[in-house]
């Protein structure tokens, strides 16, 4: 017998599914964000679910599976990232075009647009506006997720912001030919 | 509005009250960047789920019977 009591009371199995079946829409929405494209971002989702599952008993019952289970899908895809490369590139003409050309919607921005500029934005900048500005969770909440000070939170959430809001109207930007344009500065990777 | 102005500063010389104003920015119903991140975070949520999860659902399920009737 173990005369030690587990430091954590993980959930049974049945509630853990229940969870994790919950979550499927809020995952795949920062999984869609993070990654630019419903594929890429699905495979990254199950990939998660099939890590959680596995990994179930380190998660303690009553703890926030939202913020565990974010934190397994973006540990997940820098992991991708890292690995492969060609996923940071991605194609910055195909970008640009689609910036020029689709029109502004007349209750705000085109969706589309903003989707595009944020696959431009440096990783990090990109997940702290997702979790924060689409997700709307806490500074607190997205900093345990992404296992940074609040401080960064907020510096990688402004930054990234004038980014997007750069890469979406500057008309710098938009005026020159592909890929001969000047670059907002916050493109250029940042700690 | 936008306090854009104050977002520029770099992380160290940036005020704890300007940083408030950051997040109102990005999360005010009236802020552009953030009703567009919310409306593509609403889109996905509003899909119907693929088949593809439900069949990773079933396979859980299905070690999930496959745990109770083995013991």
């Amino acid at each position: 017998m173990n005369v030690l009591a587990p430091k954590t009371v993980p959930l049974d199995d049945k509630d853990f599914r229940d969870q994790l079946v919950a979550i499927i829409p809020s995952l795949r929405a920062f999984a869609r964000g993070l990654c630019g494209t419903r594929d890429m971002a699905d495979d990254m989702v199950q990939d998660a679910m099939t890590r959680a599952w596995a990994a179930r008993q380190s998660y303690a019952a009553g703890s926030n599976f939202r913020a565990w289970m974010f934190m397994i899908l973006r540990n997940h895809y820098y992991t991708t990232l890292r690995k492969n490369a060609r996923m940071v590139s991605w194609d910055p003409e195909v970008a640009e075009r689609v910036l020029v050309a689709a029109p502004t919607q007349q209750d705000g921005l085109n969706v589309r647009d903003v989707q595009a500029a944020l696959q431009k934005l440096p990783a990090e900048q990109r997940e702290v506006l997702l979790l924060i500005g689409a997700n709307g969770v806490s500074y607190e909440e997205a900093a345990d997720i992404m296992g940074c000070a609040i401080g960064t939170i907020k510096s990688r959430l402004a930054r990234g912001r004038v980014a997007l809001t750069a890469l979406i109207d500057g008309p710098a930007y938009k005026d020159e030919p592909s890929g001969k344009g000047p670059r907002p500065p916050a493109l250029s990777p940042t700690g | 509005m936008h306090p854009q102005e104050t977002i520029t500063m770099p992380e160290e010389k940036m005020p704890e009250r300007d940083l408030k104003s950051v997040k109102e920015a990005t999360i005010a119903g009236d802020d552009p960047i953030g009703k567009a991140l919310r409306r593509l975070h609403d889109e996905v949520v509003a899909e119907p789920i693929p088949d593809e999860f439900l069949r990773l659902l079933g396979e859980i399920e299905r070690k999930l019977n496959g745990a109770a009737t083995s013991e």
